[in-house]
This record gives structure tokens, sequence and C-alpha cells, in this order.
């Protein structure tokens, strides 16, 4: 169970990571008519990869008896998935406006913090504070 | 189970740096596949640009990408063995690493060589698919190595 929880919620960070790649490379090209279709992509896998990463996170930390879902660094782990959650959610919603041909690509200010939430999402995995 | 969850703090660096590198050379190739999907589709100037587009994501983020989650690889495998032990999932890892790179290289010169034809209206859409397919199966190695990464057969 523990190894199939843990692939899943990998997946979804990959798959998480793989969708705010597409927003960047669209921001990056100005979001132009002709890549605006992705948009539509991104959209529903961005959602998909966001929720995967907090469902099977906390049902791992319910799987595993070392761990619990009050652990500082599973808090921290929440907070920053809210924080990703609201800006890549507003990226998302305006990747997907730019595909209907309504208004411009999202500011890059939303790009920055939601990727700096996920990369900071990645830190606390790796190193575990107070685990 | 504990034992599977704890790891020398030195680990973390080189960990993070081949999973960081790992998940950007993802999203690189994911981005670059749906560039490349919608140029299928699309005419003229735009397939010409969506092909361009799909270049310069497998040349300035894929490759370089690539090289990260390879060296991230090889510092934390020379701190986690000794290369006489090699548990099966590691020899997943490195069967996977090098031909998903090699896949992206080749489809990140023949989506250059797609996307300068097509610019000049001498062709170039056949390239540009045989390097959505390669792509492809590169994200399918990618999968295949994470389940091997995370679930560990012995």
């Amino acid at each position: 169970m523990y190894d199939t929880l843990l692939f899943l919620h990998v997946l979804g960070a990959f798959l998480l990571v793989a969708m705010l790649g597409v927003f960047w490379a669209m921001y990056l090209a100005g979001a132009p008519g002709w890549i605006a279709p992705l948009g539509n992509l991104a959209f529903p896998l961005w959602g998909l990869g966001s929720i995967a990463v907090l469902v099977f996170g906390i049902w791992l930390s319910f799987d595993v008896s070392v761990y619990n879902v009050y652990d500082g660094w599973i808090l921290i782990a929440i907070v920053l998935w809210l924080v990703q959650g609201a800006f890549g959610s507003k990226l998302s919603q305006g990747y997907k406006n730019v595909a209907s041909g309504v208004g411009g690509p999202p500011a890059l200010s939303a790009h920055l913090i939601a990727s700096g939430a996920v990369l900071l999402l990645l830190i606390d995995m790796v190193w575990k504070p107070g685990a | 189970m504990t034992f599977l969850l704890i790891r020398p703090d030195s680990w973390n660096f080189p960990l993070f740096v081949h999973v960081a590198g790992a998940m950007v050379v993802t999203a690189a190739v994911v981005a670059a596949i749906g560039a490349l999907v919608l140029a299928w589709r699309a005419t003229g100037e735009h397939r010409a640009a969506l092909t361009r587009f799909a270049f310069r994501t497998l040349l300035f983020a894929g490759i370089p990408a690539w090289l990260v989650m390879r060296i991230g690889a090889e510092w934390i495998y020379s701190k986690e063995y000794s290369g006489d032990n090699d548990p099966t999932w590691v020899g997943v890892g490195y069967a996977i690493a090098e031909p998903s790179g090699l896949l992206i290289l080749i489809a990140t010169i023949l989506t250059y060589l797609g996307a300068r034809r097509l610019r000049s209206g001498r062709g170039g859409g056949g390239m540009a698919k045989v390097a959505t397919v390669l792509a492809t199966i590169a994200v399918a190695f990618f999968v295949v190595a994470i389940w091997a990464m995370t679930t560990k057969p012995s």
C-alpha cells in the first residue's frame, strides 16, 4: 500500500509541475493565439495533479506509522499546497480564458508564487524538517 | 517500514537536485509534446511557430534539465551505493536514463529541422510528428522511472 500511495503521490507532483511548465512556456511565448489551446489541456491536468498530491499525501501520513498529519513538515506542506493551489488556479483559469479568447495571460507574480510554493514543497518533502 | 523513510542528511541535496531535474525535464517535454500535437492540426505560419516553440522548449529547458537530473542521479548513487550491490530499481533507472536522454536529443534535432523546413515552406511536418512520438515515449519512460524510484522493486 505504501509503495502505491507514494507512486501516485509523486506522479501527481510530476503532473502538477508539468502543467506549471506548460503555464511558464505559454507565458514566455507571450501566450499568442497559436499556443492558446494548450490552456485547455493544462486546466484539468493541473487540477488532477494538484488533488492527487494532496489526497495521496495525506493518505500516506495516515498509512505510515511514524508520520502524523499534524507533524510540522506536513502542516508546512499543506500550507504550501494551499498557496500553490490559490495561485495555480489563477494560472489555470487564466490560461483557460486565454484559450477561449478572453483576456491576456496571468501576471508574472502568479507564476512566480505558484512555482516558488511548489519548489518549497519539494524542499519540504526531501528534508522533512522536524521529522 | 521505518527503515525506508530515514536517510542521512547528506543525501538530501543530491536527491533534491535529481528530483527537481526530473520534474523540470518532464515539464519541458510535456509542454513540447502539447505544442507539437497542436502543430499537427495547425497550418501555415502557426504550424511553424508551434514547432519552433517545441524546439526551444526542448533545447533551453528539456536538455539542461535532463543533465541536472542525470548529474543528481549519479551524485546520490555515489553516496548510496558502491557499484557492486545495485538493487533492481537502480538498474531500471540506469536503463531508462540514457535512452530517454537520447530520445529527447533526437526529438530536439527533428523539431529544429522540422521548424526550419516549415518556415521555408518545404514540408517538415513529418519530422515534427516523429519528434512527437519520440518525446511521448520519453515521457512513458519517465513514468516507469517514477514507478521504479518510488516502489523500489528489489
